[in-house]
């Protein structure tokens, strides 16, 4: 008797996965949170311009000449090159 | 519009510690590798000195070459993309410098305890409890740094590469913590809080987005950074970058299961696991493809420029690990994959090729720019390039040669319907030239490497440091978007330590609010009557079993296909590992698996195995555990051991402790004792070998001695 309960109880680990509570909570907790920062920084225009962050990002190196634009800079260092050849 | 520049310095000597700390931990996480890769052939390299043994030192150079060698270079690439991507210096010098030291001291103390047998068992999470709160600090104080100089930033635009640093500092102290959790019974050891099948979960959704968020998205935001300014071109698609973030950290922490393919774990989760994990493909490769398509007109760079090569082959290398992934977590792949060393190959072409010659194709760029002049040689650099390369190929093709054999051989049946090779160790014999090769590459990779080590010196010589990097930049017009919280904003950018103290603070609230409830519940009751908890004697072997690392090499976890169950028996249940704390069912075998160990041999045969594996096994690959012989036993510590299972819900009897238990220890080992002797063998029975015998003989039993009815197998397979 009881053989059947038991076998099931084999097969699910019965009732003992309460630990996956703590883990779909964790990980909703953080989706939630990523889903916020992510509302959070559409709202405040972070994503609008999805072309000049990845040129300016290029352009820090170059602080001492800040006056001058990317492309600028660029022909500049050509300049050089050619002379230097 | 230039009214209001301000200048500000942007700190490099931050930087430049964790470029020198990831090169020196690097070269000792890789050599410890290379050890232990050495003792797969030739065993006794390990000099029969304990604390270099593999079970001991695989955690050591896991550790090493994850949390040090690949931890120190993430600091690095982030300290220093993190500073000049907002235009801002660290919010902190003091917590700057607090996480390095703070960080090297905790690589420190793994290193002197892992080797000694300090180890919690989880994978990538074996150091103990004072260390991992110490962790929890360093970390807490990392992200306080991170987010405060987000917070004081003058660039608006938050550059993609933030986004991922942002993930990692998250992400990475939940994971932590969850998987942390454990009851402490000594100062320096404890016992998981959950137990057999929940604590598998809960590792390796850990163990899972470890790799996720430790080693791919810190390093992802690094390849936007460096890769584009290597380059000195845009990244191929802002927009997809953009894409791929969000849908990449939304999927990640969903995949973990799929470490637990056909386990004692309900097969609801691992299909979801699976799912979850083949939705991957598509933001991995959204990051690989940004990557190489970036380059896409700029060839001929690659082929001058070492930097560019070393990332090229990093994020070509990401794209094979991120197919591999997915494939692997196929359950009818996964089916011949597991436990073999195809998940060896598998991590290595992601840490060799995306980790490693990222970091490399980094520290070639930086130091050159934290010293004002060229790199020294560049010849030197192609040369590093091609070697480790070379490297990665000896260890890798190899390795997954292994990996099939192993999967293949132990599934193969002959006509008869018998095993074709029963006996285990035929397997791993074939494979020892496979092991060999590794080695080779494994060598050829350092050699690399410490060419790297000699062309950043003496570039670092020729040069000249900068500490502090002068910058001017406009501050962005916060006023009119922060207004309520802009106070807020000036309170904290003037109290780095107070706001990091708070938050240590908050972190550990909430870590307590999660301890509560594993009080409360009671579901770690037996589920199968007749499964017991251990005797004591059991668990101290128990307690050794796991400070030498077996599990490094055997597994305790029989999956229901008609080749596991031949030749190791009966499949694993869930009910089975209820007094579990932690789990042990391990991830490889390069050893036969040990699930139903108990009672297949006589103890005399155990002891003369552990004294020497070959004198029993010969061609064995299994380190000598002679010191088990001759080390006394630690049973004073056992009221303590059996006082903090009782808190996690073994129900020892109260008082047990107290007497019963000694008493009962001291039965159990005369009756080790009186075996070895009918076996020609005099021991004492204060020797930690009784335990572990002890242990080894309980192993899967509790399931052989109830009724017949409850066992019968339906195999699907």
């Amino acid at each position: 008797m009881g053989g059947a309960a038991q076998q099931t109880a084999f097969e699910s680990g019965g009732a003992a996965m309460s630990a996956i509570l703590i883990l779909i909570a964790a990980s909703l907790g953080m989706a939630c949170l990523f889903l916020a920062a992510f509302i959070f920084a559409v709202r405040r225009g972070q994503f609008e311009d999805t072309s000049t962050p990845s040129l300016r990002m290029l352009a820090d190196e170059t602080e001492s000449k800040r006056n001058s634009s990317i492309s600028e800079t660029k022909s500049k260092n050509n300049e050089h090159k050619r002379r230097n050849i | 519009m230039n009214t209001n520049v301000e200048t500000f310095k942007y700190d490099n000597r931050i930087v430049r510690a964790f470029a020198i700390a990831t090169i020196v931990w690097g070269i000792v996480g890789m050599s410890v590798g290379l050890l232990a890769a050495v003792q797969l052939f030739f065993p006794d390299a390990n000099l029969n000195f304990q604390f270099i043994t593999f079970g001991r030192i695989r955690p050591l150079h896991t550790n090493a070459v994850i949390f040090a060698f690949v931890g120190n270079g993430m600091f690095t690439g982030i300290y220093y993309s993190l500073q000049r991507l907002c235009k801002a210096r660290m919010f902190s010098d003091a917590l700057s410098w607090l996480n390095f030291w703070g960080w090297q001291a905790i690589i420190v103390s793994a290193a002197i305890t892992l080797p000694l047998g300090f180890t919690t068992s989880k994978e990538y999470a074996e150091l103990e409890w004072p260390i991992d709160i110490a962790i929890a600090i360093i970390w807490v104080i990392f992200t306080v740094n991170l987010i405060g100089t987000i917070l004081k930033r003058r660039e608006k635009h938050m550059y993609v590469a933030i986004w991922f640093y942002i993930a990692t500092a998250l992400t990475v102290a939940v994971l932590h913590i969850v998987n942390s959790m454990e009851i402490p019974w000594s100062w320096m050891k404890s016992y998981s809080m959950y137990a057999g099948v929940q604590d598998a979960l809960v590792q390796w959704w850990y163990g899972h987005n470890a790799v996720a968020f430790f080693l791919t998205t810190p390093y992802l935001g690094l390849m936007y950074y460096f890769l584009p300014k290597a380059a000195d071109r845009p990244i191929f698609s802002y927009r997809l970058s953009i894409i791929h973030f969000w849908a990449l950290i939304f999927i990640y922490i969903w995949a973990g299961p799929h470490h637990l393919l056909y386990t004692a774990l309900p097969d609801w989760a691992q299909s979801l696991g699976m799912v979850f994990s083949l939705m991957l493909i598509a933001p991995s490769w959204g990051g690989m493809l940004n990557g190489l398509l970036t380059l896409r007109g700029a060839w001929d760079k690659v082929r001058q420029d070492p930097v560019l090569k070393f990332m090229v082959v990093a994020v070509t290398a990401y794209g094979m690990a991120t197919l591999e992934g997915p494939t692997l977590a196929i359950k009818n792949v996964n089916a011949l994959s597991h436990y073999t060393d195809w998940t060896i190959a598998h991590v290595h072409t992601g840490g060799l090729g995306w980790n490693g010659f990222l970091t490399f194709g980094m520290l070639y760029w930086l130091f050159p720019r934290l010293y004002q002049t060229k790199l020294w040689s560049t010849k030197m650099a192609n040369y590093h390039f091609w070697i480790g390369l070379l490297g990665m190929m000896f260890y890798i093709i190899p390795i997954y040669v292994a990996g099939v054999t192993e999967g293949l051989m132990w599934k193969q049946f002959n006509k008869d319907g018998f095993l074709q090779y029963p006996n285990f160790l035929e397997t791993i014999v074939q494979v020892v030239p496979m092991f060999r090769l590794r080695a080779i590459g494994g060598s050829l990779y350092i050699l690399g490497y410490v060419l790297m080590i000699v062309n950043l010196y003496k570039t670092a010589k020729a040069g000249q440091f900068q500490k502090d990097v002068e910058a001017q930049a406009v501050p962005f017009n916060k006023k009119s978007e922060e207004s309520g919280s802009h106070l807020w904003h000036r309170w904290l950018e003037a109290r780095p330590l107070t706001f990091t103290a708070l938050s240590v603070v908050a972190i550990l609230v909430g870590g307590l609010v999660e301890i509560i409830p594993m009080y409360l519940v009671k579901e770690n009751v037996p589920t199968i009557s007749s499964v017991k908890p251990y005797t004591p004697l059991e668990l101290l072997g128990r307690d050794i079993y796991i400070r030498e690392g077996c599990l490094a090499c055997h597994s305790q976890m029989i999956r229901p296909f008609r080749s596991e169950t031949e030749r190791y028996g009966e499949y694993s249940k869930a009910g089975e590992f209820v007094y579990d704390h932690p789990f042990l069912w391990g991830s490889e075998r390069k050893g036969p698996d040990l699930a139903r160990e108990g009672g297949k041999y006589p103890d005399a045969w155990h002891y003369n195995h552990l004294d020497d594996p070959r004198s029993t096994s010969p061609g064995s690959i299994m380190p000598r555990y002679s010191w088990l012989l001759t080390q006394k036993l630690d049973t004073t510590s056992l009221p303590a051991r059996i006082k903090a299972l009782r808190k996690v819900g073994v129900p020892y009897p109260a008082g047990f402790e107290n007497g019963p238990a000694q008493k009962d220890l001291q039965a159990q080992a005369d009756k080790v004792v009186a075996n070895l002797k009918t076996g020609s063998i005099n021991a004492d029975s204060d020797r930690e070998i009784v335990a572990v015998i002890a242990y080894l003989q309980r192993l899967g039993t509790d399931i052989k001695s109830a009724p017949a009815t409850q066992t019968q197998t339906t195999n699907a397979k």
